[in-house]
C-alpha cells in the first residue's frame, strides 16, 4: 500500500500546477480567441424547460413585444419605389405575433433579430449579403435577401428560409426619412441608423470576412452617430 | 488536419458531448449484454449479480435527479462567473480541446484522490465502491454528490482560461474513457498500453479490498499520473472487489428492494453517525476531514 510522504504531496501539487500553467499557455497559440459569434449556446435547444409541455409550449407574451416580418427574398419586387401609408398600414397588418418556439425552430434559413432600434419612424431595412464585392459597394442589386420592415422599438425579426449556405454578411438600415437611402450629414457621417453582422461598436466597419456569420439566429444592433 | 484547428462553437462542443455521451450509454448497454452471457457460460451469472446490476442503474438515476435538482445550476453558474477571471485567451479547436482533455485528467486524478483519502468525499464515492462485482454497469454506479467535488478540482482550468464547455466536454471524456474499464473481460493490453495507459488491469486493482492494493491507481486516462505521483500498483494476485467494511449482500427480494437507497445513502449514513456520535471538536473535525482510515485514539 502506497503511503506518500507530505513532501511527495506537494511536490506532485507543484507539478500539477506547473504542467496546467504551461500547458494552458500553450493551448492559447493553438487557436484564435473565441468571439461572440462562437458563445452560441442556445439553452432552451438543450435543457428541458419546466413549463407544463416541455419545449413545445409557446412562451409567455414577452414583456417587450417581438414582431415577425416575413421577408421577400424575391428581387423582382424589390426596391420599392414609394412607401405610402396605405403600404405602410399593409406592412404593419401583416405583422404577426411570433410563432411557437417548437414551430420557429423547425425554420431553417438565416434569421436576424435587430435590437436598439431607438424610434418607430420610418422603416428599417435588412439587406443580405453572400459575396464580398456587392457588400463593400453596397450593391443592394446584388443582395441575395431583403427585407422591409416596419421600424419599432422593440426587437424586429426578419427570416430568410431560403438563405441555407452562407456566410452572408447582413446590412441593416433605419430609414427615418424615408429616403430609403443612408442619410448622411453635411459632413458625410451617417445621420441615421446603420449596423452590420458582427459589429460590436458604432464605428466597425467591418470587411465581409469579419462580418460573415453562418445561417441560423443571428442578432444585429442598430447603432446612431446623432 | 484542418480540422484540428478549425474554429468550434459552444454548441458545437456540447453537441460533441451529448452524441458521445449518449451513444456510448447505448454501447455500454450492449456491453453489459455480453459481460452477462460470459458470466452465464462461466457459471457465475447469480441473482444477487442481476440484482447488483439494477441497483447500479437505480443510483444512475438518483444521481441525475441531484445533478438535475441541484447540481447543474450550481456548475453553470460557478463555471460562467469563474471565466471572467480568465487567466489566458483560449479559442476552441480540437486542438485545445485536446490539451483540455489532457489537464482535466490530471485534475480528475486529484479529485479522485481526494474523493478516497477525505471522508467527505468518500462518503459519496464509496457508493461506487460498494459493488461486491466489476462490470460496465457499475461504472453507472454513483454517490449523491460525485458531481459536486469536479467543481472545484476542475475550476483552475477555468481560471486558466478555458472555455467551460470545453472543460465539460474534457471532464466527460475522462470519465466515458474510464467507463470503459470496467470489466473483467479483458486480462492485460500489451505492455507499451498498460504503460501509459489507465486499463481494465489497473482499475481492477483501485476497485480492489485487498490490503496491497488499496489507496491505488486514481488514473482516468493515463496511468502515468499514478507512477508520476506514487500511488500505482500492478495487478499480480486475485482482486476481490467490494469495501473493505462491506454493505449487506443482496440475499432475499426485501433486501434487493433497499438495495438501491442502501448503496446510494449508506456513505452519507456512515459519515453522519460518526461526526455526531465522535466526542470533542477534533474527533469530529477528523471525521469529517480526515481519512476514511481514521480512528479515534480512545
Amino acid at each position: 500500500m502506497p503511503s506518500p510522504s507530505k513532501a511527495a504531496l506537494f511536490t506532485g501539487l507543484l507539478v500539477t500546477a506547473g504542467i496546467f500553467i504551461g500547458g494552458a499557455y500553450a493551448a492559447s497559440y493553438m487557436a484564435e480567441p473565441i468571439t461572440d459569434a462562437q458563445r452560441d449556446f442556445q439553452y432552451d435547444d438543450y435543457m428541458p424547460s419546466l413549463a407544463p409541455g416541455g419545449n413545445d409550449v409557446a412562451p409567455d407574451t414577452p414583456a417587450v413585444p417581438v414582431y415577425e416580418t416575413k421577408a421577400q427574398t424575391n428581387l423582382a419586387e424589390y426596391p420599392v419605389k414609394e412607401t405610402t401609408s396605405s403600404q405602410n398600414q399593409a406592412v404593419s397588418s401583416s405583422q404577426t405575433l411570433r410563432q411557437p418556439v417548437a414551430q420557429e425552430r423547425a425554420e431553417t434559413g438565416l434569421n436576424v433579430t435587430i435590437t436598439n432600434t431607438r424610434n418607430a419612424v420610418g422603416k428599417v431595412y435588412v439587406l443580405v449579403f453572400a459575396d464580398a464585392a456587392a457588400y463593400k459597394s453596397y450593391d443592394y442589386t446584388k443582395a441575395v435577401g431583403y427585407a422591409e420592415l416596419q421600424a419599432g422599438t422593440h426587437n424586429l425579426m426578419a427570416s430568410f428560409p431560403e438563405l441555407n449556405d452562407g456566410p452572408y454578411a447582413v446590412m441593416i438600415l433605419h430609414d427615418e426619412d424615408g429616403n430609403q437611402d443612408l442619410t448622411l450629414d453635411s459632413q458625410g457621417y451617417p445621420a441615421e441608423g446603420y449596423g452590420t453582422s458582427n459589429a460590436k461598436t458604432k464605428y466597425d466597419d467591418l470587411s465581409f470576412a469579419k462580418a460573415a456569420i453562418k445561417p441560423g439566429k443571428t442578432s444585429v444592433k442598430m447603432h446612431y452617430l446623432q | 488536419m484542418d480540422w484540428l484547428w478549425a474554429a468550434m462553437k459552444e454548441s458545437d462542443v456540447f453537441g460533441w458531448e451529448t452524441f458521445i455521451d449518449d451513444w456510448f450509454f447505448v454501447f455500454s448497454l450492449a456491453f453489459l449484454a455480453f459481460e452477462l452471457l460470459r458470466y452465464l457460460f462461466k457459471k457465475k451469472l447469480s441473482w444477487a449479480l442481476m440484482g447488483d446490476t439494477v441497483v447500479n442503474y437505480l443510483t444512475l438515476f438518483m444521481f441525475i435527479f441531484v445533478n438535475l435538482a441541484l447540481l447543474a445550476v450550481l456548475y453553470i453558474s460557478a463555471y460562467s462567473w469563474a471565466s471572467q477571471f480568465a487567466v489566458f485567451d483560449i479559442g476552441i479547436n480540437w486542438a485545445t480541446i485536446a490539451v483540455c482533455i489532457i489537464l482535466a485528467d490530471i485534475a480528475y486524478y486529484w479529485e479522485h484522490r481526494f474523493m478516497h483519502k477525505v471522508n467527505l468525499g468518500w462518503a459519496t464515492h464509496s457508493v461506487h465502491h460498494s459493488s461486491p462485482y466489476f462490470n460496465i454497469s457499475v461504472a453507472y454506479r454513483f454517490g449523491p454528490m460525485d458531481g459536486l467535488f469536479p467543481i472545484f478540482f476542475h475550476m483552475p482550468l477555468i481560471l486558466l482560461g478555458f472555455n467551460p464547455f470545453v472543460v465539460f466536454f474534457s471532464e466527460k471524456f475522462v470519465q466515458i474513457f474510464q467507463t470503459a474499464l470496467h470489466t473483467e473481460a479483458v486480462k492485460k493490453f500489451p505492455r507499451p498500453i498498460e504503460a501509459i495507459f489507465n486499463t481494465p488491469s489497473h482499475h481492477r486493482v483501485h476497485h480492489a479490498s485487498n490490503r496491497k492494493y488499496l489507496d491505488s491507481n486514481y488514473a482516468g486516462i493515463f496511468i502515468i499520473w499514478d507512477r508520476l505521483f506514487g500511488t500505482f500498483v500492478r495487478e499480480d494476485e486475485k482482486v476481490v472487489y467490494g469495501l473493505v467494511t462491506p454493505i449487506p449482500e443482496i440475499k432475499t427480494f426485501g433486501d434487493f428492494l433497499a438495495a438501491p437507497f442502501v448503496a446510494f445513502f449508506h456513505g452519507f449514513w456512515r459519515l453522519g453517525k460518526n461526526v455526531l456520535t465522535a466526542k470533542g471538536f477534533k474527533n469530529k473535525w477528523m471525521y469529517m476531514f480526515g481519512t476514511p482510515s481514521w480512528k479515534p485514539k480512545d
